[in-house]
């Protein structure tokens, strides 16, 4: 039981990536307020994304391990990394967060003389910093949790290590005590007019 | 502006053709209700809302097609729009680190804007740590430190509470005059646009109703809407009846209404000219502004035409009181355009009971009493004559 409970070793390398895709994705959510970012067929992705958000991850677990079987990730980073980058669940909660930041804000950095880029990367996000942490926390606790896809995929013995169910919850609660300040912090509060 | 137009999807036209030349060091001031379109223009000056069609110039040159950060402008809006997670020095430095200017230029030209706005001292705050008026000043230093050729304000005071709008309004007159920067200004309140503009724009609907200094509109409002609007208490309009009356050199005119005649000045009279005669035996709508009705009783000498109107509210303001009464109904003059500046009355802060309550502002010594007839001047010098089908002024 305790070889197959087992938690592999570099999944936490993993799901930090995962978390770093995530955000990126999130940031799409800023096409519909930085007009730079805007692309054709946005809400058509947008709904699709949200389709799959009742959905829950064990029913994509088979059509998941045959793609990743094709593409011969099996026992491999990728394949424990790839299924999980995109999650409706993140994207729908990053790009509500940013609808809801003042237009305002984003019109004066323009006039500041900032790019579309540079308006992502020095105001929005660092502005919205907490809502990012508490989502890169929340998936932490998901993907650290997981059980049956990195036992699907990572066969190799190698690629575990043994642990107790018990001390599997330690890293999340390290996580969340390192950057419970963030979590709670609400930034953009004076940005603008309550 | 040459005949810039906004139209937002087929048909909804926010600015329609507006020509306005604002010379450099300029205070101009948009003034309008609420979707009027005075916003959408300043936007589409600033870069941040797309031209249907016409032409933005800042100096000789069409900027359309420039981004806001090269067009050098810069913008001050209604809910300060700082950035959250920067200290007030940060924020206003902000603009400068993007254009790559030298480090102690940066820290030099801050430093001389906090202390022009009096917030040295909280140069190390986020925005969360400062109160409304505060914020404010940061919003304007971030825009001073910039040096650009034009500053946009969108309603910058909107937020803030009456008294600290007032100290503001005078702070920002202030900051113009040291600066001399040219700089438009929107707002919804004429007092601000009275008190701070060289010019005034009104719009209403997206089309520019006038534009001209704000005593000139005050004295001579092209038509309803621009004399209704500007002023407060807002101008009282009545049905009454033009007549041309015999006698002198020149003719003479009076103005009716119901018993009540009210002859109209030589000056206003030559200021009409020809035009006047046409509307002779027609029906006009008179203008009265309240400040030039006076209580018969305390008035001294000027005015004519003694009115008896039985008082519905009288509303003390210390220094002069103003006197609500009603018109008969043969009389009143009711215009779509103004309906709508009454139903946001509320924030002149008087009572503006009903729509058909006209208003005498009167000395505060009137013995005026509810319920008890008073006999009220008119200065017919001051009043204006309005065509009561195109609304425009006759005179």
């Amino acid at each position: 039981m305790l070889r197959r409970g087992g938690i592999t070793r570099r999944e936490f390398t993993s799901r930090s990536a995962g978390i770093a895709a995530l955000a990126g994705l999130g940031v799409g959510g800023l096409g519909r307020r930085g007009g730079g970012l805007e692309f054709r067929g946005y809400s058509l992705l947008f709904a699709a994304f949200l389709l799959t958000l009742p959905v829950p991850f064990v029913v994509f677990y088979v059509p998941n391990y045959i793609l990743i079987s094709r593409l011969g990730l099996l026992d491999s980073f990728p394949g424990l990394i790839l299924p999980q980058i995109a999650s409706a669940y993140g994207i729908f909660l990053l790009r509500q967060h940013f609808k809801a930041f003042p237009q305002a804000v984003i019109d004066a950095d323009r006039v500041d003389g900032a790019s579309e880029w540079s308006i992502v990367w020095r105001v929005v996000l660092p502005a919205n910093r907490a809502a990012i942490v508490a989502l890169a926390v929340f998936v932490f606790i998901i993907t650290w949790n997981e059980f049956v896809w990195p036992f699907l995929v990572a066969r190799d013995p190698s690629m575990y290590i043994m642990a107790a169910a018990a001390l599997a919850t330690i890293p999340t609660l390290l996580a969340y005590l390192f950057i419970r300040k963030q979590i709670l912090s609400v930034l953009t509060e004076g940005a603008v007019k309550g | 502006m040459e005949d810039l137009t906004k139209v937002y999807g087929e048909d909804v036209v926010a600015v329609k053709s507006m020509n306005l030349e604002i010379e450099d060091g300029e205070f101009v001031v948009f003034v309008g209700p609420s979707g009027c379109g005075k916003s959408t223009a300043l936007r589409m000056i600033a870069g941040l809302e797309e031209i249907t069609s016409g032409k933005v110039l800042i100096g000789d040159e069409v900027v359309n097609d420039r981004s806001p950060r090269a067009r050098d402008i810069a913008m001050v809006f209604q809910n300060y729009a700082l950035y959250p997670h920067m200290n007030v020095r940060d924020n206003m430095a902000f603009a400068l680190k993007l254009s790559k200017m030298d480090k102690g230029e940066i820290q030099r030209r801050v430093e001389e804007a906090a202390s022009i706005l009096g917030i040295e001292h909280f140069l190390d705050r986020k925005p969360r740590a400062l109160s409304g008026g505060q914020r404010q000043r940061v919003a304007l230093g971030r825009a001073i430190v910039r040096e650009p050729k034009a500053f946009l304000m969108d309603e910058p005071l909107s937020n803030l509470d009456a008294k600290l709008r007032v100290q503001m309004r005078t702070e920002i007159a202030k900051l113009h005059n040291r600066i001399g920067t040219t700089t438009i200004y929107v707002t919804h309140d004429q007092t601000e646009a009275m008190t701070m503009a060289d010019r005034i724009v009104v719009l209403k609907d997206g089309v520019v109703q006038q534009v001209a200094s704000p005593q000139e509109m005050y004295e001579h409002p092209v038509n309803v809407f621009v004399a209704g609007f500007i002023g407060s208490p807002a101008m009282n309009f009545i049905r009454a009846r033009l007549k041309r009356e015999q006698g002198g050199a020149t003719p003479s005119y009076a103005v009716t209404v119901r018993h009540t005649r009210i002859p109209l000045s030589r000056e206003v009279v030559g200021e009409a000219g020809e035009g006047l005669g046409a509307y002779a035996g027609k029906d006009v709508v008179l203008g009265i502004r309240p400040e030039h009705m006076e209580d018969l009783a305390s008035a001294e000498g000027a005015g004519t035409g003694a009115i008896e109107v039985e008082p519905q509210v009288i509303e003390s303001m210390g220094s002069e009181k103003y006197v609500y009464f009603e018109v008969p109904d043969e009389h009143a003059a009711r215009f779509d355009s103004i309906e709508d500046l009454k139903a946001g009355a509320s924030r002149s802060g008087s009572a503006e009971t009903g729509d058909d309550l006209m208003v005498a502002r009167v000395s505060a010594e009137s013995k005026a009493r509810l319920g008890e007839p008073l006999r009220l001047t008119v200065d017919a010098s001051k009043v204006r004559l309005f065509d009561p089908e195109t609304e425009q002024a006759i005179l």
